[in-house]
């Protein structure tokens, strides 16, 4: 075994602490086939694995969505590793009235939408929130294969991607919230209204007012009519 | 969904009532998520039947979702995970408070909390920094009860001098010794001077003793966040 193996396989064994039930009953648990729920109790009764196991299954969403609200990856870094911190802190303040998924993706977003506030208060450090949208190809696993092979097309292609990245970059930090939740993070509306804790009907019309936004920011883009029609 | 955002437009009659396109063009975003109500979405499907303006924008809205969903995925950076970690095992994550952030708020307002009291303790206790120095306030003293004759004017009292017998906390009102109601400065006597040292003296004791507790009350919580 490698060491990648090795650790692939010490993390269905628990290292259950002196005293803890696992520990008296002799029971090996394998994390990787629990639900949220039992993870969670897992790490109540001092599983420290299974903290490890929640970030693994977990650490590309909450990645992904940090990135879309921060738009910079150093921030993003930050974002989610404070989540997590925060959900390794306050998980046993998680009584399951929401999914875990919600209540984890709630904690980013509140997260962010804390910082951005802090952030006003003291605007010099505002810079690389709002800073332009690096392209940092090297880390992007996974890119939709566009319907035609054509290279130019694809540059076009990302080309548009980033209008609208930089488009939604300089929308209100809460209708960037809920578009990312919507589109990019594909929740539905009563997820996302869990998730952020608004009712219902603010969900919609913040979605609706936050799409109105960002079509208006994109007609203002005189580069996104041509890249529109180049696509075509 | 409530009907009040359904405006409808009685002149564009064209097999009944069709909504007029600045309503419409308010719920695009969520026909296209299909988020409205049977009946609204009906209604509007309705009017973009016949209205390629509206039409123009909801393929717009679409087309911009799409682009949304298609992003890219953004993975973090290799040795995130294991930077996340190693900051939750070495409870680094315990946001450190910075120590003056703990201790320079309490240990000011009970600085200010003592230096309060001593200044009204000490108007308390010497009111001739009050008593004196306005007329007003002299006419009141001069004014009470067995001092008070009717047939004087209110300059003439005024004018008088307080009179000898005249006593303040103890203090012999001789006006050598008190030139308080002529002047409406107070003298640093001797016993106000030792109410000073032995006042202040308790103060610091009391503040050395806030300091004492706020520092056990630190210590305390910091012995809880890393249990």
């Amino acid at each position: 075994m490698d060491g990648e193996q090795r650790r692939a396989f010490l993390r269905h064994i628990i290292i259950a602490p002196k005293g803890s039930p696992v520990a008296q009953g002799g029971v090996v648990v394998q994390l990787t086939g629990l639900t949220d729920e039992n993870l969670v109790e897992q790490f109540l009764q001092g599983n420290k694995a299974a903290f490890e196991e929640i970030v693994i299954r977990y650490e590309q969403k909450v990645y992904q969505l940090a990135y879309r609200l921060s738009n910079n990856r150093d921030d993003a870094s930050d974002l989610a590793q404070e989540a997590f911190i925060k959900v390794y802190r306050y998980l046993d303040q998680w009584r399951g009235q929401a999914a875990f998924s919600t209540w984890l993706y709630r904690i980013v977003t509140n997260t962010f939408l804390d910082e951005v506030r802090k952030r006003k208060r003291r605007p010099l450090v505002a810079m690389s929130l709002d800073a332009t949208i690096p392209t940092e190809d090297g880390e992007i696993i996974r890119e939709f294969p566009s319907d035609d092979a054509d290279p130019e097309q694809e540059y076009l292609q990302r080309e548009l991607q980033q209008v609208l990245q930089a488009a939604l970059a300089g929308l209100a930090p809460d209708y960037r919230a809920v578009l990312t939740l919507r589109d990019i993070q594909g929740h539905t509306y009563e997820e996302i209204a869990e998730i952020t804790e608004l009712n219902l009907g603010t969900v919609k019309s913040r979605i609706s007012r936050a799409r109105a936004a960002l079509r208006k920011k994109l007609l203002e883009t005189e580069q996104y009519e041509s890249l529109l029609r180049q696509t075509r | 969904m409530s009907h009040s955002y359904v405006k409808r437009d009685d002149s564009n009659t064209k097999g009944g009532e069709v909504m007029k396109c600045k309503a419409v063009a308010e719920l695009l975003p969520l026909f296209l998520d299909t988020e409205l109500e049977p009946e609204v979405a009906a209604q509007v499907a309705d009017h973009l039947a016949i209205c390629s303006a509206c039409q123009e924008i909801l393929a717009e809205y679409k087309r911009e979702q799409q682009i949304l969903q298609s992003l890219p995925l953004v993975a973090p950076p290799p040795t995130w995970r294991a930077e996340l970690l190693a900051k939750v095992n070495s409870n680094q994550h315990r946001r450190e408070q910075p120590v003056w952030r703990f201790f320079v708020p309490r240990l000011a307002s009970l600085a200010a909390a003592l230096l309060m009291v001593l200044l009204v303790s000490n108007l308390y206790i010497f009111p001739h920094y009050l008593a004196i120095s306005d007329d007003s306030q002299r006419i009141g003293i001069l004014a009470a009860p067995g001092n008070l004759e009717l047939d004087e004017s209110p300059e003439a009292i005024i004018e008088a001098d307080p009179p000898d017998n005249m006593n303040i906390m103890g203090l012999k009102s001789k006006k050598e010794q008190l030139p308080v109601a002529r002047y409406g400065a107070a003298p640093t006597d001797n016993l106000q001077r030792r109410w000073w040292l032995w006042s202040s003296g308790i103060s610091i004791v009391i503040w050395l003793a806030g300091a004492g507790y706020f520092y056990y009350s630190y210590r305390r919580r910091l012995q809880e966040q890393f249990d």
